[in-house]
């Protein structure tokens, strides 16, 4: 469930670099997930189809998800805009 | 890029010459993390250790409370932070002890994060004129997954299993005790009922995170809350 959280938080990250880099479109996102982050990788891809296209800069983006092989955090690694 | 961090990200992206690559390697915790530093020096100035618990619902969170401050109340200066998605049934328990207790209701978030615990100490030392604290307990929502993985900012985490429960949750949600400082078994006054084993509970536990504390109750027959008492009281600052 806190899956929707964390994909706020994202949106929330995405939209405000999108806005000082004078970006009107984000086309790709790649996150990592730590095995131990606790985090359904469906749950949040779910989550991420579900509230990404509410948003002007998220209506089109792909989400990449790479979980890697230790750790415990959820980190936005690259955003690629146009 | 990636042979920094070892997220092993190929640099494949694109070649669009209207496209824009941005490498951020921000964690998506940052804020919630950022927030729980400054609850940590909130909880400092006011000298209180702050303790959250973590459990399944029903694992006896609040009765434990309940009999801690029937224990400590007089000697310590207790406030309690009760998280729950509805309802301040847990408040009017822990408020009928005698002791400071604000109710956070999520409404239904799953888990509390550092910045409803940031409102939830504000909220506390308003109503009741609080400026020094000897333990603020966080009682956190029950669910044993998603609190796991947002810091409050307390200083020591405890997740507890009550044996009816089942004695394979530590294999089962590692998350919750990789991230625990004391792992506590609780109602072992039921143990003649149940198939659990303490051994093995404990045993799966330390294979996650060997540096575990571990304890076993019950608040019932209070077997084993002296010992609680004890590790409580040893986390109390001079």
């Amino acid at each position: 469930m806190h899956e929707i959280s964390l994909v706020q938080e994202l949106l929330k990250q995405l939209s405000e670099l999108a806005k000082i880099n004078k970006c009107e479109k984000i086309t790709k996102v790649i996150i990592t997930i730590g095995p131990l982050a606790g985090i359904v990788i469906d749950s949040f891809q779910f989550g991420f189809d579900s509230l990404a296209p509410e948003i002007h800069y998220t209506k089109h983006t792909e989400l990449e998800i790479i979980v890697t092989k230790s750790g415990n955090d959820i980190i936005l690694q690259r955003v690629i805009m146009e | 890029m990636c042979d920094s961090c070892g997220c092993h990200i190929s640099a494949d992206a694109q070649d669009d010459a209207s496209s824009k690559i941005f490498d951020i390697h921000k964690s998506l915790l940052a804020t919630n993390n950022s927030l729980a530093e400054k609850n940590k020096e909130h909880f400092d100035q006011m000298s209180a250790i702050a303790i959250n618990l973590i459990s399944s619902p029903g694992s006896g969170k609040t009765t434990l409370l309940e009999k801690t401050i029937t224990k400590l109340g007089n000697k310590l200066k207790i406030a309690v932070i009760e998280g729950d998605i509805e309802t301040d049934l847990d408040a009017e328990r822990i408020r009928a002890q005698g002791v400071p207790v604000v109710q956070i209701t999520t409404g239904g978030a799953c888990h509390l994060d550092a910045n409803l615990v940031h409102k939830g100490i504000h909220q506390l030392q308003q109503e009741f004129n609080i400026d020094k604290l000897d333990i603020l307990f966080i009682e956190n929502v029950g669910n044993l997954v998603c609190p796991a993985a947002f810091n409050l900012g307390e200083h020591k985490r405890v997740v507890m299993v009550s044996v009816p429960e089942g004695s394979d949750k530590p294999a089962k949600y590692p998350t919750a005790f990789a991230g625990s400082d004391l792992f506590m078994i609780t109602k072992i006054d039921l143990l003649q009922y149940f198939n659990f084993s303490t051994e093995d509970a404990i045993k799966e536990a330390l294979l996650i995170n060997p540096m575990l504390d571990t304890l076993s109750i019950s608040s019932t027959t209070e077997e084993g809350i002296d010992q609680w008492i004890s590790y409580l009281l040893s986390l109390k600052r001079t």
